[in-house]
């Protein structure tokens, strides 16, 4: 019985891998698209900072204590001294900004008074924002110039005022350092492609089926209902493992080329060895054999693809929202979590990748998704041994 | 041999109820051609997917060679060959690649596929396109193809829907000569038709059905004896005018 589920299986492969455009969106696209969005993220980042840094400023400087501040407001960024501009004009021009120092700041200064600075910058243009960010990176180094200038009156520096020196130690494990933005990322992107791949697919060969009219030749055929549902279900999650585990493919490369954009500096790959990825497979296994068998089901009553995209699409974007909502979540202890489906697979694989293996969790999930999947392939046999296989009527 | 016993079969959509098939029976014997004769809508395709298992009667039953279409589903599968017009072969695969799913899926020997395959493509003049891809080759290609998966198994029972519509006189010739030498070697054959033309050369016996119900069921020579007439179209009419129905149809 399960050889005819296995002559199925092989055969819709070989069908769907002999079209070039499926090799493409099920392998190629997903191992692509998270390196394409992470070098766009970085080279636009990475140019406007440069467009920022290497811009001329144009500033208004009112009541300067001191020709020092400049000094040192040269050495962050280049600018121009204007005088026309005022708090109406600097919202309307790019890159300008205006320092108001009080009047007769320098001898306030010199006497030991307090003065307030103040910078007028235009919060929607960037340029003007860094620009505003540097003059005010440049007048605190102005003011704790100043400070340690008073300090040194007194005999002291600025290391004396701060007698105790912190520095952070992290006692986690080396290999689970650094895991928790991977812990964040990758069971979202393998839950959403696991349902991406598998929608397609899963209606494909079986709503998609009864509108081709190739559905009632396979029936006819003696080979036994549970083995049409084994072998389509088997297909279908084949595709969702595939293109969820070259997105994971994709999603590494990402992160290798070095993603600034996502903190990466801080990511550590290493920690994905061979026992996570075992684990992670397991995982994946049974999340996409539950995704499948679910979508299998749905296309199959479905009298047409349109019809099934409609059963099937609340539950994808559940199953986003579900993703989503645990992103920043830890796993919790409540054992109950562990048997309602995808939410277990997701905390089960923040597990793996934190290092923070549980082997009950992963057995609660294990089983109760094994529990799922043989109840689906139930009903799907259910479904084609009744004459609703045969409901093909068109949208 | 296929015996079919007072079935009966109601479809119901949105509060309307449809009786496609009404109480009916006939008899079709091995080595012999049974065709079922009706306007469009009078059920033949209903009968003859109670037959092969894809629906179920309401009440009354068929069976194939001894088998219930209902108790032994997968016994009738193994021995029956069905094809509609509306089943249709897709995809990426060519017809050599299904002929050879299809035969493993019947539990047939690799190498009993491959002479299989070769015979009736062969016959069906298939081997120009044997191993193009299906979704590639024209309707009456596809055709052909489809009948080939249909007899793969080499079935005791071929039921086949109107199996010359859509086809050329040529394609056409084909298959009824095709039916023609599977009568000879003793299988059991049902068709249906609206073609009178081809209900006359082919069918050893025909049943004449409207709205549901068999109206006539004998041979060619019985009927044009019964109705004093020496064409099929010309019973037809006769007998519609009797039931009524010569407007609708
Ligand atoms: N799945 C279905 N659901 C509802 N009604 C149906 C279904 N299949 C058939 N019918 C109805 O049953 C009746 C008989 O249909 P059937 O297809 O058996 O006719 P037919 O003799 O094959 O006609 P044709 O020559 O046009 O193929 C028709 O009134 C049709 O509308
Ligand atoms: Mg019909």
């Amino acid at each position: 019985m399960f050889r005819d589920a296995l002559i199925i299986f092989r055969k819709e492969l070989k069908n769907v891998f002999k079209d070039p455009r499926t090799i493409f969106a099920v392998l190629i696209l997903p191992m692509l698209i998270m390196p394409i969005i992470f070098l766009v993220m970085n080279t636009v980042s990475q140019s406007q900072a440069e467009t920022y840094e290497s811009a001329v400023y144009s500033l208004k400087v009112t009541n300067l204590p001191d020709e020092r501040f400049l000094k040192i407001l040269e050495g962050i960024i280049s600018f121009e001294l204007v005088d026309e501009i005022n708090e109406e004009t600097v919202k309307d021009l790019e890159n300008s900004i205006m320092v108001e120092f009080p009047p007769n700041s320098a001898e306030r200064i010199e006497n030991g008074e307090r003065i307030d600075a103040l910078v007028f910058y235009n919060s929607t243009s960037r340029g003007s924002s860094y620009g505003a960010q540097m003059v005010q990176n440049a007048l605190a180094s102005y003011s704790s110039f100043l400070l340690s200038e008073k300090l040194l009156e007194h005999g002291l520096t600025i290391e004396d005022l701060n007698p105790v020196s912190v520095e952070k130690m992290d006692v986690a494990p080396e290999e689970s350092r650094g895991t928790e933005i991977l812990a964040t990322l990758i069971p979202y992107f393998l839950l959403i492609y696991i349902f991406a791949g598998a929608m397609n697919i899963g209606l494909d060969t079986t709503a998609g089926e009864k509108e081709r009219g190739s559905m009632p030749v396979l029936l006819v055929n003696q080979v036994s209902r549970s083995s049409i549902a084994t072998g389509k279900i088997l297909y279908v999650m084949t595709i969702a493992i595939l293109n969820s585990i070259f997105t994971f493919i994709g999603l590494i490369i990402a992160f290798k080329l070095g993603g600034p954009a996502f903190g990466a500096e801080n990511l550590n790959l290493s920690s994905l060895s061979a026992s996570t990825f075992l684990g992670l497979f397991i995982t994946l296994l049974t999340m996409s054999g539950l995704a499948a068998a679910l979508i299998v089901l749905l296309g199959s009553i479905a009298r047409n693809v349109k019809e099934g995209s409609g059963y099937v699409m609340p539950i994808y974007i559940m199953a986003i929202v579900l993703g989503i909502a645990t992103m920043q979540m830890e796993s919790p202890d409540n054992p109950f979590l562990y048997l309602i489906p995808l939410v277990n697979s997701i905390f089960v694989m923040k597990d793996i990748i934190t290092v923070n293996f549980v082997i009950a969790r992963f057995l609660l999930m294990l089983i109760s998704n094994l529990a799922y999947v043989s109840l689906f392939i139930y009903f799907l046999t259910r479904v084609f041994n009744s004459e609703r296989i045969m409901d093909s009527s068109g949208s | 041999m296929v015996k079919v016993e007072r079935i009966t079969k109601t479809f119901e959509n949105r509060r309307k109820k449809v009786t496609a098939v009404d109480s009916l029976s006939f008899v079709a014997e091995p080595g012999s051609i049974y065709g079922l004769l009706g306007p469009n809508g009078a059920g033949k395709t209903t009968t003859l997917r109670i037959i092969s298992t894809l629906l179920k009667p309401d009440s009354g039953r068929a069976t194939v060679m001894g088998f219930d279409s209902v108790d032994a589903p997968t016994e009738v599968r193994r021995r029956i060959g069905f094809l509609t017009s509306d089943m249709k072969l897709s995809g990426n695969l060519t017809p050599r690649e299904l002929l050879r799913f299809y035969g493993e899926l019947s539990q047939m020997r690799e190498s009993d596929i491959s002479v299989r395959t070769k015979s009736l493509s062969d016959y069906l003049n298939m081997t120009d396109f044997l191993d193009k891809r299906i979704g590639k080759l024209s309707s009456g290609m596809k055709q052909k193809a489809a009948i080939a998966v249909s007899l793969i198994h080499d079935p005791e029972v071929i039921v086949f829907d109107e199996p010359t519509n859509g086809l050329d006189i040529i394609t056409a010739r084909t298959v009824t000569e095709f039916l023609k030498d599977y009568r000879k070697k003793g299988k059991t054959i049902i068709i249906s038709t609206h073609i009178m033309s081809v209900a006359e050369k082919l069918c050893n016996k025909v049943g004449i059905i409207f709205k549901g119900k068999l109206v006539a069921n004998d041979t060619i020579e019985g009927l044009y004896r019964r109705f004093d007439e020496s064409s099929l179209e010309d019973v037809f009419f006769k007998i519609a005018d009797l039931e009524g129905v010569t407007e609708s149809v």
